[in-house]
């Protein structure tokens, strides 16, 4: 078990520059999820601690000893790739077998290993399979497998869900969960859905375009997130944004005037802004009667609740919105005209530039 | 279906034999001139069809290579040429078997029109018969031309040129203290050391003098021995090819050059030079007698109205008259064969022409009989024991005549074809019964018409297969059962089998036995794949390195040795293994280190032929590897770094693992190819020394062509051969099934 350090840790290659000054601090036994949009750096990043790309600026500590200068297997890490990246020509036991065997410890001690992570994942009657003759879970199972029997001090995930059915999906995530609390390893997981990163995480690191956003647990990222990006980015469905402008007290958004809750005093005067509001604080209404008019252009429903996509008129310059309705009984259909109706009392205020959150709602 | 009919009617016109030769129609000459040669004789042609009766006559210039070919399968179908220019050397054979008619001297000038000597070649006996017993010998075609070798030497380098052997050495000695060969010529090949072999009085076919006959003889060994002393004294250089010949003269590195009129070409313009006859060998008072060979005109044997035969008669009268053969010698400045076309100034002043003609006098006709085509390999052979130093003229004698005894195998006694006929029509229905059983099983399934269709897709490809490949391949392996000898077939069964793989006269561990070939054989085929595999792997992973610039050059310039036709290739190997003048020694040299004899010895030889097919070869396996290391995910490497492998243990673990289901079938086709490898051996080492390095497919290529014609045994070879590879092919394709599961 180790904490691991991350200093200023920068990545170029030529002259793309693609992870930006990264400090992150993961401690002994988190569950932490580095999340971000396809193509920010998470992955570069995973690999930068695995070892298996050079850090070009920074260090990387483990339980303060630096390994960014070590190789991938003086780092006593265990990683589990996006392809599972198994040995096809080894059985799943030579696969999992591969990290001990190649440490040279004792075969008796490796059967054991390898019997104990094989019963904990579910996969001992598999043992003498090759991979090309497993399903996708099963695969993934042993990916995890291999990770597992060495006992490194800490565990790295790319992705490692992501090649499955949706279903497969909920029920290995919820194993992943178990298996963290089982283990107690410390766990750098990356992924880019944030639902998984919500469900797993004790803490969530937000990555966008090489630059951390924010570190904290799921909830507070949710409730108060750092800037424009992260709110937009946490949380299903997402946050509508809408910019607008703020002055003397009176938002104004789309033609339409709404004045500003008192919270927002401190920026009564802020100018160009935007508004963030989550799905489920938007109410529909009659036409004409709500904050602005839009027609229905999709509506999902859900049972228990629905996602009615609203259109604005281009005029507006309003973006589409999506609107939460819970419980209701009668839904609008698509094509039909509705208003929206925002209360500025839930939204979020962030800064024109830089997007950074002027206030956040308390969480009622 | 009419296109099936034609299809049919094409293959079936592929084997018919043609009509007859009509009464009237041109008259057909086939030769294989090039050149000014070839314009001389067009221009006879064309004078002889405006002349008198003004017979038409079609000229067909046909390569030389496959002039022989040609004539011997076109002629017994009644087919071909009326007339021919060929040279004599088939004679024998054709005259025995009928390719050729004997002439009527009369007929065609009478034969004091020609030189005495350019005659007797031309002769031969019909074969004996009953009523016959010891016929005369009739002439069976007209000398046109006739060549031999002379000596041509440097005027700048040489007042007058030696008129015996022993001013040849005194000459030698002073000219080899100024660091110039004395003389140049290929020593090693009996076709030029003949003339010493005739001037020291030994014989081919007659008894000599002291009654001993052929390679045994008391003259061979004295000529052997002479041969030895030229080269011990350095008189003549090493390995000597026909282009180190002109480059030594031209250069001034050599004073003499023994070589017949075709090194005219070669000389280059501004060097001084003469030429006269041979010398006199002085221990035995005779002149040096080379080899005199005529090319002369044939008529064809076959079946033919008189009349025309009467017009081919005075075609050839025509060719050979005075005013023919002057024009030959003046335009295409051939050595005619015609008395009096001598006394023409314009072919007496020529001082290259009236030399050859002087040389005429001492030369030896070779004979024409088929047997002389045994006396090529063994005379060889001795001639580069001795060269290399292995051996004495006695002991070159020796060898000669005991490879001429295992070359000149007695044809095995006729057997009945009856039980293999039996055999063969039992194999033949039981392959009909299989295809019966098969098509009832189709349509019992009710797949009749389904099945139907696809044999009508693959029919396309089956017949070709069935011409190009099938046809071709039934008709070797039945070869194997029958002897050849001057196109008659002799049925023998499995004899030649079972000289084969009784090793015949040698020993089993000696070059020519079946055993050692094969040894050899597969040995190459094991050190080639092995060297193949690890020289392309190795540059394949260095390809394959991310970061590495100008790597598409690197690719380029590591796949050229494939894209150079091999015989290319093995040539210029061979040259850099040359002993005095290749690349290789010079190297060696260069480092201090004393220059190798590379073929004079089994090994290095050996190691000659493998340095050149590893070249030829790496480039196949590189590609082949470079394929699989790249589909290999880059993230089992990485897993394997994190599982904590180092760089030797994923190659160990990761890539060689991978890559053996791309490379087991690229090692198991490369076995073949390698197995096969004819061009390289037969290029390179050329067998040397002694055949030792003869691989299979190379030894059945010498019982084929090299020693008269012996195409059933060669077959036979051929059939073992296929025997040994369709075995591999079945035990390879497991493997290879095998290595495949794997993914
Ligand atoms: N070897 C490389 N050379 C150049 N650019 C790279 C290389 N590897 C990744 N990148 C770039 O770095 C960025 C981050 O990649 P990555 O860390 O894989 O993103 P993700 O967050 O989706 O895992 C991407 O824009 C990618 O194109
Ligand atoms: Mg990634």
């Amino acid at each position: 078990m180790a904490n691991v350090e991350l200093k200023a840790v920068h990545k170029r290659y030529g002259d793309v520059h693609v992870v930006k000054g990264i400090d992150l601090h993961v401690a002994d036994g988190e569950f932490l999820v580095l999340v971000g949009p396809s193509g920010c750096g998470k992955s570069t990043t995973l690999r930068m601690i695995a070892g298996l790309e050079s850090v070009t600026e920074g260090t990387i500590h483990m339980d303060g000893r630096r390994v960014d200068t070590l190789p991938p297997k003086d780092r006593d890490i265990g990683m589990v790739f996006q392809s599972y990246a198994l040995y096809p020509h080894m059985t799943v036991r030579q696969n999992l077998a591969f990290g001990l065997k190649l440490r040279k410890t004792d075969k008796s001690l490796i059967a054991d290993r390898v019997h104990e992570a094989a019963r904990m994942l579910g996969i001992d009657a598999l043992l003498d399979r090759r991979p090309k003759a497993l399903s996708g879970g099963q695969r993934q199972r042993v990916a995890m497998g291999r990770a597992i029997v060495r006992r490194p001090t800490a565990f790295l995930f790319d992705e490692p869900l992501s090649n499955l059915d949706a279903a497969l999906r909920v029920k290995m995530r919820a194993e992943l969960a178990a298996l963290h609390r089982r283990l107690g390893t410390t766990m750098v997981y990356v992924t880019h859905d944030q639902v998984e990163a919500m469900t797993l995480a004790n803490r969530i690191a937000v990555l966008e375009r090489g630059v951390l956003q924010q570190v904290g647990p799921a909830l507070e990222l949710y409730h108060r997130p750092a800037n424009r990006f992260v709110a937009g980015f946490i949380g299903s469905p997402a946050m509508n944004i809408v910019d607008g402008s703020l002055r003397d007290g009176k938002f104004t958004l789309g033609g339409v005037t709404l004045l500003a809750p008192e919270a927002w005093a401190a920026n009564r005067d802020e100018g160009s802004c935007g508004i963030g509001i989550r799905p489920h604080s938007l109410t529909l209404a009659e036409p004409g009667e709500g904050t602005v008019d839009g027609v229905v252009s999709v509506v999902e429903p859900m049972g228990w609740e629905a996602m009615v996509h609203v259109d604005p008129p281009a005029a507006s310059g309003i973006g589409p919105l999506v609107v939460q309705v819970t419980g209701a009984t009668s839904l609008p259909a698509a094509g039909e005209t509705v208003a929206v109706s925002i209360d500025l009392k839930h939204a979020h205020l962030f800064a024109a530039s830089g997007g950074e959150t002027l206030h956040s709602p308390d969480p009622a | 279906m009419t296109r099936v009919l034609l299809l049919l009617a094409l293959v079936v016109g592929v084997w018919a034999p043609e009509a007859q030769a009509e009464t009237d129609g041109p008259l057909v000459l086939w030769h294989s001139y090039r050149g000014a040669e070839e314009a001389a004789l067009k221009a006879s042609v064309a004078a002889f069809i405006e002349s008198a009766d003004g017979t038409p006559v079609e000229v067909l210039a046909i390569p030389n290579e496959a002039l022989a070919s040609k004539l011997q399968s076109a002629i017994p179908r009644g087919n071909g040429p009326d007339v021919f220019i060929f040279a004599h050397e088939r004679v024998g054979g054709w005259s025995a078997s009928g390719h050729i008619r004997a002439l009527n001297p009369e007929a065609i000038g009478g034969e004091d029109r020609f030189f005495a000597e350019t005659l007797a070649s031309l002769r031969a006996a019909r074969p004996a018969s009953d009523a016959v017993p010891d016929p005369a010998p009739e002439l069976w075609g007209a000398p046109l031309n006739f060549k031999s070798t002379a000596l041509f030497y440097r005027t700048d380098l040489i007042e007058t040129p030696p008129a015996t052997t022993d001013e040849l050495l005194a000459l030698g000695a002073e000219l080899k203290a100024r660091d110039i060969y004395p003389l140049a010529y290929m020593a090693q090949s009996f076709y030029f050391h003949a003339a010493w072999y005739f001037g020291y009085g030994g014989t081919l076919f007659e008894p000599d003098a002291q009654g001993q006959q052929g390679f045994a003889g008391q003259g061979a060994i004295a000529s052997f021995d002479f041969v030895a002393e030229l080269q011990r004294q350095a008189f003549v250089p090493e390995e000597v090819t026909g282009a180190l010949v002109a480059s030594l003269f031209n250069n001034k590195k050599a004073a003499m050059v023994i070589n017949g009129p075709w090194f005219l070409g070669e000389i280059a313009d501004g060097v001084p030079w003469a030429i006269a006859p041979l010398p006199t060998v002085s221990a035995t008072g005779l002149p040096a007698r080379p080899f005199l060979t005529i090319e002369a005109a044939f008529i064809s044997g076959y079946e033919s109205p008189p009349e025309r035969v009467a017009r081919s008669e005075s075609l050839v009268r025509w060719l050979t008259s005075p005013a023919e053969a002057i024009r030959r010698g003046r335009d295409g400045r051939q050595l005619v064969a015609t008395q009096d076309a001598w006394l023409d100034e314009g072919l007496n002043n020529d001082k290259v022409l009236a030399a050859f003609l002087a040389q005429r006098a001492t030369t030896k006709p070779m004979d024409s009989r088929p047997e002389m085509r045994l006396v090529w390999e063994p005379g060889d052979l001795a001639l580069r024991k001795l060269l290399r130093g292995d051996t004495d003229g006695a002991g070159a004698s020796v060898a000669a005549a005991r490879r001429h005894s295992a070359i000149s195998r007695p044809q095995p006694a006729e057997s009945s074809p009856l039980p293999f006929i039996i055999l063969a029509a039992g194999l033949l229905l039981g392959l009909i019964a299989l295809i019966f059983r098969g098509i009832v099983a189709v349509r019992r399934r009710g797949e009749g018409k389904l099945a139907l269709m696809g044999w009508r897709w693959i029919a396309p490809a089956m017949v070709t297969t069935t011409i190009l490949v099938v046809v071709p391949f039934v008709v070797g392996l039945v070869l194997a059962f029958f002897a050849h000898k001057d196109g008659d077939w002799t049925f023998v069964g499995l004899a030649h089998f079972g000289d084969i793989l009784s090793a015949g006269d040698y020993d089993v561990f000696e070059p020519l036995s079946f055993y050692y070939a094969l040894l050899i054989t597969v040995l190459w085929t094991a050190v080639n794949v092995a060297l193949h595999v690890a020289i392309g792997l190795f540059l394949a992973i260095l390809l394959n390195r991310p970061l590495l610039r100008l790597k598409p050059v690197y690719r380029v310039l590591l796949i050229l040795p494939w894209a150079v036709p091999n015989y290319i290739t093995a040539l210029i190997w061979k040259g850099m293994f040359h002993k005095q003048y290749g690349a290789i020694n010079g190297m060696l040299e260069g480092l201090g280190l004393d220059g190798i004899s590379w073929f004079s010895n089994t090994g290095t030889a050996f190691f000659a032929n493998v340095c050149t097919n590893a070249w030829l070869g790496f480039p196949f396996m590189m590609v082949v590897c470079l394929g699989a290391l790249q589909s290999i995910p880059k993230d089992l490497y990485q897993a394997a770094a994190v599982d904590g492998a180092s760089g030797w243990q994923r190659f160990r673990h990761v890539t060689l693992p991978l890559l053996r289901p791309a490379l087991v079938p690229a090692v198991l086709l490369g076995i073949v190819w390698t197995f096969n490898q004819f061009n390289i051996v037969y290029l390179v080492s050329a067998g040397e020394p002694d055949n030792s390095t003869d691989i299979l497919i190379s030894e059945a290529y010498r019982w084929a062509f090299a020693r008269q014609d012996q195409f059933g045994y060669a077959a036979a070879y051929a059939a073992l051969i296929f025997v040994l590879l369709l075995g591999w092919s079945v035990i390879s394709v497991r493997a290879a099934k095998r290595a495949e599961e794997v993914l």
